[in-house]
């Protein structure tokens, strides 16, 4: 069935951006919300984006899925030059990207079920018939934690949790690569932050995902990342692996960005022990 | 010893729904010193806003409290009638709260704005208004504070709105400032800037400040005691450092394990399972026990009360040993049993 594609190797380069640039108009003069970013993703793997409001992370996270065209670089996917696409060859191509929003009632139709809006993805692509549609439906909403009964309601009778959970479950219908998470938990509550975060932890694992991890809180980012960028101003001012960044942060910035986390006041510094994900530890539950 | 600023007493407070009444407070206690910071922590739906709001009166039409008192400077604001209770509001005890832009009036300048309350009292004249207005903008930080007076809240940013709320709650010099998720909208640079205003502008005039957040990073470094709330219940009350070196309730266990904090790298992150009960329903057991790690037959027959069990610590939990054990041991087997026995948050 095409629901199953192939996942390129884990370690292996599944999202290049090379130079890439994006200019807004404003106040009459041109500027540069994205100047000259270079960031690599590899398959199974989290490229973490950490900036302040206005620093570009989402501009250039649009740029990827062109929903914005960028006036300079190349973006390369899969292999695949997206900057130099048609419309058409982009639409089938950018299945294997999905994104999640900071506010999922937002980014749900109000009018449509939660199973609608989740096998709306597959209708749009054509992908297998109404039966088989049917049950990935549910595959899916269990894969997220939810009951297959929730399948009949509407976005509104979840809270901000549960929404959210229904979003992931639309993102990942179609089987994609990369799922680009912008600001995913920056509204929720800590506790419900903390399930939303462990639920995309649990499917990289299962599923080899990539993450485009956006956030504002580096405390988060550096829950979820392998690589992190740090952004301002438009630019990537450093670029490392998320244990060197915050081992010896080479920026100002970056540092003022790490001591603006508050810390909880101990006078142990770790509560528990816990174990890598990366490592065999992490099937524990 | 003198009164405590604000002494609130077995607070009940309810909301008729058209599905049935919402007990959200029920029976809640502590008491606030003058110049004292405390912090109410929970999550969404835990009572922690209705507690505080329902004080001023502000939980609309369909709120009611039910029971319970609320001493504040020898006043039971309860039993207060709304004209004097707004008189109150302001100038006693002022609130800001989480989205600036929707508690400002969005046509209205600023400066009209942080004046109005002085302007109504009749406290100052119109030029002292206006010249305090200033006084206030730059004490908060707003740069060239007299020109910013006639702009509108659409053209301040979000730390520089929560910042001009600020400065129109301290308008009358409040002796209680609650402040309701004050930086949740927040970048995390932002909110380190704003938290740190509130603090020394504390520090400054010696008011006392309830902040109420679903984030222990921020109540743990500006607070001085801290209440959790679950169901519309206190269930650990302790100061800071009693409440992180000896976390007894589970639920504020659980709660210290969700907040992310730097220096963890790409770790198993370790959510509490489950989701809040509804607040349809009264209570007649452990209200948190469907998701505790730490739970036995007890914990679903009986309800457990809010007992002191250090000076100033106060725990609802039946198996509070247990847990302060499990959270100080941080080695290997206590995770093992918070990890295991929970159940996954998907199955």
């Amino acid at each position: 069935m095409s629901l199953n594609q192939s996942t390129p190797e884990t370690g292996q380069p599944l999202l290049k951006v090379e130079g890439v640039s994006k200019y807004f108009m404003r106040d009459k003069s041109r500027f540069a919300a994205v100047e000259d970013v270079s960031v690599t993703l590899n398959a199974g793997e989290t490229l973490g984006i950490v900036g302040e409001s206005g620093s570009g992370k989402s501009t250039l996270s649009r740029c990827i899925i062109r929903l914005y065209d960028p006036e300079k670089g190349r973006i390369f996917f899969d292999g695949v030059d997206f900057t130099a696409l048609s419309t058409k060859a982009l639409r089938t191509k950018r299945r294997n990207i999905q994104m999640i929003f900071q506010d999922p009632l937002a980014s749900l139709n109000p009018m449509m079920t939660v199973h609608s809006a989740i096998e709306d993805p597959m209708l749009i692509h054509n992908v297998g018939s109404a039966r088989e549609r049917t049950k990935r439906v549910h595959e899916l909403l269990e894969l997220v934690g939810l009951d297959i009964g929730a399948a009949n309601a509407f976005p509104f009778e979840f809270s901000g949790g549960q929404q959210q959970r229904i979003g992931i479950a639309r993102a990942l219908a179609l089987n994609p690569k990369l799922l680009i998470c912008d600001e995913a938990v920056s509204a929720l509550d800590v506790s419900i932050q903390a399930q939303i975060l462990r639920l995309l932890q649990d499917l990289q694992k299962q599923l080899g995902l990539a993450y485009l991890f956006i956030s504002h809180n580096l405390a988060v980012v550096e829950h979820m990342s392998d690589q992190i960028a740090v952004m301002y101003h438009g630019k990537v001012v450093e670029y490392n692996t998320a244990e060197e960044i915050f081992r010896a942060p080479k920026q100002e910035y970056t540092r003022n960005l790490i001591d603006s986390v508050p810390k909880i006041p101990r006078s142990d510094t770790m509560r528990f022990k816990r174990p890598r994900l990366n490592k065999d530890a992490a099937e524990a539950k | 010893m003198s009164a405590p600023l604000l002494e609130v007493k077995d607070l009940k407070v309810e909301f008729k729904r058209p599905g049935g009444v919402v007990h959200a407070v029920n029976g809640v206690n502590f008491t606030l010193e003058a110049g004292q910071s405390l912090g109410i922590v929970g999550e969404s739906g835990s009572g922690k806003s209705v507690t505080m709001l329902s004080l001023l009166g502000l939980i609309g039409r369909t709120g009611r409290v039910v029971g319970g008192s609320a001493v504040f400077n020898g006043v039971d604001l309860v039993k207060m009638a709304p004209r004097e209770l707004q008189d109150v509001r302001g100038r006693d005890i002022a609130v800001i709260f989480q989205d600036p832009m929707t508690s400002l009036n969005p046509i209205m300048k600023i400066g009209a704005q942080i004046t109005e309350s002085m302007r109504m009292r009749k406290i100052y004249s119109q030029a002292e208004a206006k010249e305090r207005a200033i006084e206030l903008l730059d004490r908060v930080g707003i740069p060239q504070p007299a020109k910013r007076l006639n702009d509108y809240p659409y053209q301040f940013s979000g730390g520089m709105r929560q910042r001009v709320m600020i400065a129109l709650a301290l308008a009358l010099k409040p002796k209680l400032l609650i402040a309701d998720e004050p930086t949740t909208a927040l970048d995390v640079t932002v909110q380190a800037q704003v938290l740190d205003l509130l603090e020394s502008l504390q520090d400054e005039t010696g008011m006392a400040m309830i902040i109420i957040t679903h984030d222990l990073g921020v109540a743990t470094n500006y607070c001085d005691k801290l209440a959790v709330m679950y169901a519309g219940e206190i269930v650990e009350m302790a100061t800071v450092d009693r409440l992180v070196e000896h976390t007894s309730h589970p639920y504020a266990l659980g709660l210290l394990n969700s907040t992310m904090e730097i220096g963890h790298g790409k770790t198993a992150i370790q959510p509490i399972p489950g989701n809040p009960p509804s607040a349809l329903k009264k209570h007649t057991a452990c209200p948190f026990a469907p998701r505790c790690s730490f739970k036995t037959s007890v914990c679903q027959e009986r309800k457990p009360e809010l007992a002191t069990i250090e000076p100033n610590h106060l725990v609802a939990c039946f198996h509070a040993d247990e847990v302060v054990k499990a959270a100080q041991q941080g080695d290997a087997a206590a995770a093992e049993v918070m990890l295991n026995v929970a159940q996954p948050i998907h199955a």
